[in-house]
């Protein structure tokens, strides 16, 4: 995800400080079962193409401009798998920025046409992976996600009121 | 941290510049099928409950923590029924503030007895609905959202994206 003129505007005025962030993540499937994964620069480790609502956005095309920024594919958003958020979505990046992130994850499947590939600077690998064959170097939270876009439920999980 | 102080402190910096935040809200159902409103002060219309969500905050303790500053009561959210946002979705207030709303819908049900009553300076009156007699000055868009709340769909809402 290029760093979009919302953040770059804000962050110049800000700072650090903590800013909070509408974000989309996609579960792409396609119809061999497998998922879409791209193995990130900042963090080292697999995971679904993710990044922030812009100004102006349905969540929808959100998901589908980062999932064709980073990968080069069109999708298309089937349903909303979870809207997730909390302390544990708090992040500090390795610059400072502090970040209160609401993700909502969608499954996708994608269109025909094109084979995925790294698209930006974002990712050092892009490929599908058998949904029984993830790789080791996941994070639990995108494992969990990938796991409620497979279960039969319709409806959008979110943690329970605490 | 709760929002009002991170939009105090993030406006002392950015001004009126666009400010994206998320929103939930929350169509409470109650077991006769009637819907929760609120006729707002600050405008003469009737809406359905919410608000910005704090920074950290789990959406669910968030809708929960809405409802009852708004109308006194506990409710359980049940379902997530859309997640809206685009350009329907920005606002700017009268003292020049804009912001963008990711809003997040949730159906509810009451989760204790007691009765919905005005509980900030926010709402004037708060009350049950029948979904067939929902006043006049509502905005479409809520009882849009009503609407869906009572098809009692298990998927949530989105607005596919235009081609």
């Amino acid at each position: 995800m290029p760093i979009s003129d919302y953040i770059r505007n804000i962050r110049a005025k800000i700072g650090n400080d903590l800013l909070l962030l509408p974000g989309v993540t996609a579960v792409v499937i396609n119809d061999r079962d497998e998922v879409l994964l791209q193995l990130r620069r900042d963090t080292g480790t697999w995971a679904p193409p993710s990044g922030g609502v812009e100004p102006g956005e349905t969540v929808a095309e959100s998901a589908r401009r980062e999932v064709l920024e980073e990968t080069g594919i069109e999708i298309v958003p089937e349903r909303i798998v979870a809207v997730l958020s909390g302390e544990a979505y708090n992040v500090t990046y390795p610059n400072g920025d502090q970040m209160a992130t609401v993700t909502t994850v969608f499954r996708c499947r994608p269109l025909p046409a094109g084979a995925p590939r790294v698209n930006d600077d974002e990712s050092q690998a892009i490929r599908y992976f058998a949904l029984d064959a993830l790789p080791q170097n996941m994070l639990a939270r995108h494992r969990v996600i990938i796991r409620l876009a497979l279960n039969g439920d319709e409806g959008a999980y979110f943690n329970p009121p605490s | 941290m709760p929002i009002s102080e991170y939009i105090h402190d993030i406006r002392a910096k950015i001004g009126n510049d666009l400010l994206i935040l998320t929103g939930t809200s929350a169509i409470v159902i109650n077991e006769r099928e009637e819907v929760l409103l609120q006729l707002r002060s600050d405008v003469d219309v009737w809406t359905i409950l919410g608000g910005y969500l704090d920074p950290g905050e789990d959406v669910a303790d968030g809708i929960i923590r809405e409802v009852r500053e708004e109308a006194g009561i506990s409710v359980l959210p049940e379902h997530i029924i859309a997640v809206l946002s685009g350009r329907d979705h920005f606002h700017t207030y009268d003292n020049g503030h804009q912001v963008a709303i990711v809003n997040i819908c949730f159906r509810c049900r009451p989760a204790d007895d007691r009765s919905p009553r005005p509980n900030d300076d926010e709402s004037v009156e708060v009350r049950y609905f029948r979904p067939d007699e929902l006043p006049e000055n509502t905005y479409p868009i809520h009882k849009t959202l009503i609407a869906k709340a009572f098809e009692h769909k298990d998927s949530a809402y989105f607005r596919p994206p235009s081609v």
